[in-house]
């Protein structure tokens, strides 16, 4: 089973899964919680690493060893990048709109130099080699035909976490909180005199969105079982913020759609462009797809803001 | 109605500003103006006037077009302003002066009136000089940047703006809001100086002062005309104290 | 010791007050963060090293110069004002920072991923002799830090350029009217200004810084389509320290930077030096939200 297109299907489907988890992160913090976190990239790395190192084997450079099973490093991952938002949310939460953009921008440059540099902890820029690749011990995956069916069983599991963290965020959508989150982010001023704690709202969104995204970077470095700080550049915030305008912000299943119509664009444009360049142009493939989705982000944002899915009004 | 339509024509009895049918809001499916029209005829100064948020302001602003209005007509001094950007209003002589954030704060009072002068397009009007022999406090303060001045001396450097632009109207949103008695009796003293020139559309809570000097008064309930009289007519002050005299 | 970090520190905070100009001026005058600024500095300097290769290169230092000048300022300026037309205009006018700031951001990776396919990912640089780096005299005696003449012309270039910008904000109509905009657009409407003229003309102003700080950083140094996001943390963090629209506020905020940095560099973590210009807009923001001499 290798080549053909199943396995490239398994494969896709898992990194939709994966950025559907960040992206459902990103649309609680920006569609419905109105936090302009254009840092998304400082959440995924610090899931990414906190996970491979926990999990890890001794790696060549940096912190390793501790071998602790696959749902003690997702769990890693969550707290970190709940914790990193904690450490940050006091100074920068209380910002308005484009101060919260900076910082958060300013965020994930420092995380990612930290990365760069801090090799004992993450390599440095050579990043985490060997990390433990999809289910780990539960499902090893060496060679033969048994490695296609571990794809699939982590594609189950990135889905079924990706469908957990929808339901849960529907749930809590329709709890008074979340009734109370919109309030909040359309309206600070009125709900603040209603009596709402503005300030406690806006952080439970950010951490709880941020908390996704670590699980989502965590989830990315077991399928790819390689990180470095070259995988977290500005493009990935770029791709959500295309993923929740493009399914439409505020609305959780339009987090989802986007995220699979943008990856399917985004992944399908890259086979489309492998396909017909001329080998020496072949290196430009990355750049053309990169032009192309910000072409259709533009696109979206000028002829329909709403979205593929719009939110409804008049729900609450 | 009135012609309007034939340019400069100052003689008693034109109307400058001439508004018909004006609908206009923040969003087409909640109009709060309805239906408004009323014309503003040289030398005159007329007092529209209405309880809180019954839509004086906006309807002010759809009329110098700071807001697009969702149907009618306006006309000012023989130039159809309807849907024209608010520059085009002004420099066709439609001097406004908003309720809220009037002048430039981070500017001094002497650059308030240079952009003001922007709007003259030609036209002879009062010069700097003229506004200081009406608003003498301001003299000693023409360096000073306006945000620092006493919302009384602001409110001058507000009006000294639009006049600066020569208009051929001139709006005024509650000119009197936040001045201490004695400074609403200089101020009225000084528009009703001005009336000669220049007609005035008055918009003021301070009823009484208002119909003091207004030769007309309008009065608007939910967003339309209610009642257009004299300014001495009792009905006025019994609509406004809540009474709907039907 | 001390003579070469402020020397460095100067030269920094030059090439970024330089790099921050059009950003501080287009903050002020359109209130967002235009993430597309980056990408406007690396035209810049790739349309400058473009008009001084095809004018001859070294073998004609004065006419590549004007050539590469001129090429940066149109490209700059063109650019700029096209995004504005196609995009920029019309979500500004929904009055939606977020889908602005996102929309500026999409279009500086479309800039820097089409200067990749032109020129590809890799360096470009201007081909010169290489020059001397001369003392630089702090006080009779106390010399300490060196600079190439280039180093002093962009110093200089830089004084120039600050200077012209005060004194058209300060002591022109246009200026004035431009700041007028800045504060108040809707006011500025009701008074006259054609509103969307003086948008254009700050428009075109910011192309023209860009031009100017992207033919800097192309004269110290290669470039490559990453350079501007290079210059982003430090730009943004020089505005907001200083202030929002504040000229002044803004090259405190680059010195302020350019000394900061210049010490992280000189005590041997120069790869944290954007760390410590990130921590310096953190603490201002939450210490000063206005910025050190930004109005509230
Ligand atoms: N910018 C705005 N956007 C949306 N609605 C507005 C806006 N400004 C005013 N309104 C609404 O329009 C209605 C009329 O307001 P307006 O300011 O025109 O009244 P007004 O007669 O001038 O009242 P006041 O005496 O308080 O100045 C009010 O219900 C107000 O809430
Ligand atoms: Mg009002």
């Amino acid at each position: 089973m290798t080549g053909g297109l199943a396995p490239y299907l398994v494969s896709v489907g898992t990194m939709i899964a994966i950025y559907a988890i960040a992206a459902l992160g990103l649309n609680l913090q920006f569609g419905i919680g109105g936090l302009f976190n254009v840092g998304c990239t400082a959440f995924i790395a610090v899931g990414a690493y906190a996970s491979a190192i926990v999990t890890g084997p001794h790696y060549r450079q940096g912190l390793g060893g501790f071998g602790l099973a696959l749902p003690v490093g997702l769990l890693a991952a969550a707290a970190a990048g709940a914790l990193l938002a904690l450490l940050v949310a006091a100074m920068v939460l209380r910002l308005r709109g484009d101060y919260l953009a900076i910082a958060s921008f300013g965020l994930a440059t420092a995380v990612q130099i930290a990365a760069t540099n801090a090799g004992a902890i993450t390599g440095g820029p050579g990043g985490l080699f060997g990390i433990p690749l999809r289910l780990g011990q539960f499902w090893p995956d060496a060679a033969g035909p048994g490695a296609a069916w571990a794809n699939v069983a982590w594609l189950g599991v990135c889905a079924a976490l990706a469908a957990a963290a929808f339901m849960a965020l529907r749930r809590l959508d329709r709890a008074p909180w979340g009734r109370d989150l919109r309030a909040v982010s359309e309206d600070p001023e009125a709900a603040d005199a209603a009596g709402r704690n503005v300030a406690a709202f806006r952080l439970q969104a950010f951490v709880i969105g941020a908390a996704l995204m670590g699980v989502a970077g965590g989830l990315y470095a077991h399928t790819a079982g390689f990180i470095s700080p070259q995988d977290f550049l500005p493009i990935l915030t770029f791709q959500l913020y295309a993923m929740v305008i493009v399914g439409g912000a505020g609305r959780h299943a339009g987090a989802l759609l986007g995220t699979a119509v943008v990856w399917l664009l985004w992944s399908g444009s890259g086979e489309l462009l492998a396909a017909v360049l001329p080998a020496q142009m072949q290196a430009n493939s990355g750049a053309i797809r990169v032009i192309a989705i910000a072409v259709v982000m533009l696109a979206m944002l000028l002829q329909r803001p709403e979205g593929l899915l719009p939110e409804r009004v008049g729900r609450r | 109605m009135p012609d309007a339509s034939a340019p400069g024509t100052d003689n008693p009895g034109a109307a400058l500003l001439c508004v018909e049918g004006l609908c206009a809001g923040y969003s087409a499916r909640a109009p709060i103006v309805h239906d408004l029209s009323l014309a503003l005829r040289a030398g005159e100064i007329v007092a529209l006037l209405g309880t809180n948020g019954a839509g004086k302001s906006t309807a002010m602003k759809a009329m110098a077009c700071a807001i697009a209005p969702f149907a009618g007509r306006i006309v000012c001094a023989g130039t159809d302003l309807t849907g024209a950007p608010s520059w085009v209003a002004a420099r066709a002589g439609m001097g406004y002066v908003p309720q809220r954030d009037n002048v430039f704060a981070q500017l001094t009072v002497q650059e308030n009136f240079a952009v003001g002068a922007r709007a003259r397009n030609g036209r002879d009007g009062p010069d700097t000089d003229a506004v200081l022999a009406l608003f003498p406090d301001l003299k000693p303060r023409l360096a000073s940047r306006a945000g620092v001045l006493s919302g009384g001396m602001r409110q001058m450097v507000a009006i000294g703006r639009a006049l600066l632009g020569a208009p051929r109207v001139l709006l005024l949103d509650e000119p009197s809001a936040g001045l201490s008695p004695l400074l609403v009796g200089r101020l009225f003293a000084r528009l009703t100086s001005l009336r000669q020139h220049l007609p005035i559309l008055l918009v003021e809570q301070n009823v009484r002062a208002a119909l003091a000097i207004a030769d007309r008064a309008l009065v608007m309930v939910e967003g339309r005309l209610h009642l257009a009289t004299e300014p001495d007519d009792p009905a006025v002050t019994a609509v406004l104290a809540g009474g709907l005299a039907v | 010791m001390i003579g070469a970090v402020v020397v460095d520190g100067v030269l920094i905070a030059a090439v970024l007050s330089l790099a921050s100009l059009g950003l501080s001026l287009s903050y002020a005058v359109f209130r967002f963060p235009n993430f597309a600024h980056a990408d406007l500095l690396t035209i810049g300097a790739f349309a400058a090293w473009s008009g001084a290769t095809l004018a001859g290169g070294n073998a004609a230092p004065v006419l590549s110069l004007v050539a590469g000048a001129t090429a940066a300022l149109v490209t700059c300026a063109g650019v700029i004002l096209l995004a504005d037309r196609l995009v920029l205009r019309a979500l500004l006018a929904r009055r939606q920072s977020a889908s602005v700031i996102i929309a500026a951001f999409a279009i500086g990776l479309l800039l820097r991923n089409v200067l990749v396919l032109i020129f590809g990912p890799g360096e470009v640089a201007l081909d010169r002799d290489i020059e001397i780096a001369r003392p630089v005299m702090l006080l009779p005696g106390l010399s300490a830090g060196r600079l190439t003449a280039t180093e002093s012309g962009v110093i200089l270039a830089t004084a120039l350029l600050l200077a012209g910008l005060h004194i058209f904000l300060r002591h022109s109509p246009t200026g004035r009217d431009l700041r007028a905009v800045a504060e108040d657009p809707d006011l500025a409407g009701l008074s006259g200004l054609v509103v969307p003229r003086i948008r254009v003309l700050a428009w075109g102003l910011c192309g023209a810084f860009c031009a100017a700080a992207g033919l800097a950083i192309l004269m110290l140094g290669p470039a490559q389509p990453e350079t501007g996001s290079e210059y982003m943390l430090p730009a943004l963090a020089a505005v907001v320290v200083g202030g929002l629209g504040s000229i002044w506020g803004m090259l405190a905020g680059a010195l302020l930077i350019g000394l900061v940095e210049s010490v992280t560099v000189h005590v041997g973590l120069a790869e944290w030096r954007e760390v410590t210009a990130f921590a310096l807009v953190v603490l201002v923001l939450f210490l000063r939200p206005a910025g050190l001499f930004g109005r509230a």
